[in-house]
């Protein structure tokens, strides 16, 4: 059976969904390191202190 | 790959971006809330600690004031008591002043009394000085006349005395004839007896004797004399004040003790001093 060939349009939108799935990776990593930097962990953001 | 497929592919990126974008400015831009409420906690320790440091304080200031009005309470008695022993010190004080106004007065009245009094006497010596001079003039004038007295009385007896004389040659010339006619053989004619004649010639005893002394006291015009009554001085004698030759005054005695007698100056020429000679003869 002949290897079906793609065209190269769709590398190209796969290589869109691949940038916008590492924005949102990214942007992920981004909040997780600032509200450690500010409230030690994730969790700790949500404790109730008395 | 349907068209569908592709257009999805390329909103849902652009979403997926979108959002990603709106969540790293929002997470970007939040602010750090747990450092505020350590903050804002230390700052409520540390303001609960002042407030606990100005409660003692209030406290101690509290009990401070307490025993400072305690203390200003007591003063305030002693105060009170101070003033009262001083409103009833200015009673006393009063009172005393109105007694002492009331013996001013009448001392005022006494005071007049005896200013009315004094004014009085002032007149009565005037009065009296009045007739003290008038007396003195008279005084002068009967001096006057005694002392002419005296000059008629000398010039008598120094006439009496020559007629005594004259008498005693008469009655010696009398005897000295008797006498010779009885040797001329005339016995019987009898002798005159002549009885002696011891009158004596009636003068003042100023006249007879001089009697010296000296002044002890002068008192205006009233003279003490170092002589009395022992040295023959009687009352109503005249004796003169000199000062070695010179004449000063004439003094009458008008008070005699046995050692000293008081008299009045008259006929004065100058004022006589404490140890002048007085004598009756100049």
């Amino acid at each position: 059976m002949a290897k079906k060939k793609t065209a190269y349009s769709s590398d190209v939108y796969t290589a869109i969904l691949g940038i916008a799935a590492m924005a949102v990776f990214s942007t992920l990593i981004f909040v997780a390191v600032v509200y450690t930097s500010h409230y030690g962990s994730l969790m700790d953001a949500f404790k109730v202190t008395q | 790959m349907s068209t569908i497929t592709k257009i999805l592919i390329v909103l849902l990126s652009l979403f997926s971006i979108f959002l990603c974008g709106m969540m790293v400015s929002f997470v970007g831009s939040a602010e750090n809330y747990k450092s505020l409420y350590n903050t804002e906690k230390l700052n409520s320790q540390v303001l609960l600690s002042e407030a606990e440091n100005l409660k003692i304080q209030f406290k101690e200031q509290a009990q401070k004031t307490s025993e400072l009005e305690t203390k200003l309470r007591q003063e305030l008695a002693s105060l009170q008591e101070r003033n009262n022993q001083l409103a009833a010190s200015l009673r006393n004080a009063e009172r005393t002043g109105q007694e002492f106004e009331s013996r001013a007065e009448s001392w005022k009245g006494v005071m007049s009394g005896f200013d009315a009094s004094v004014r009085s006497m002032l007149e009565s010596l005037k009065l009296t000085q009045g007739q003290l001079e008038k007396a003195r003039a008279q005084s002068v004038e009967d001096q006057k006349n005694l002392n002419q007295i005296t000059v008629n009385l000398s010039e008598k007896i120094v006439e009496l005395q020559r007629l005594e004389a004259d008498r005693r040659r008469l009655l010696e010339q009398k005897t000295d004839l008797e006498k010779q006619m009885t040797r001329g053989g005339a016995a019987a004619v009898q002798p005159v007896t002549v009885v002696p004649d011891n009158a004596q010639p009636a003068g003042p005893a100023t006249a007879a004797s001089d009697i010296k002394g000296l002044i002890k006291e002068i008192d205006q015009s009233l003279v003490t004399l170092s002589i009395g009554s022992a040295d023959g001085v009687e009352k109503g004698m005249v004796f003169h004040v000199t000062r070695g030759d010179e004449f000063l005054c004439n003094i009458v005695v008008t008070s005699v003790d046995i050692e000293k007698s008081a008299g009045i100056l008259e006929m004065v020429q100058q004022t006589p001093k404490i140890g002048d000679t007085v004598t009756t003869k100049l």
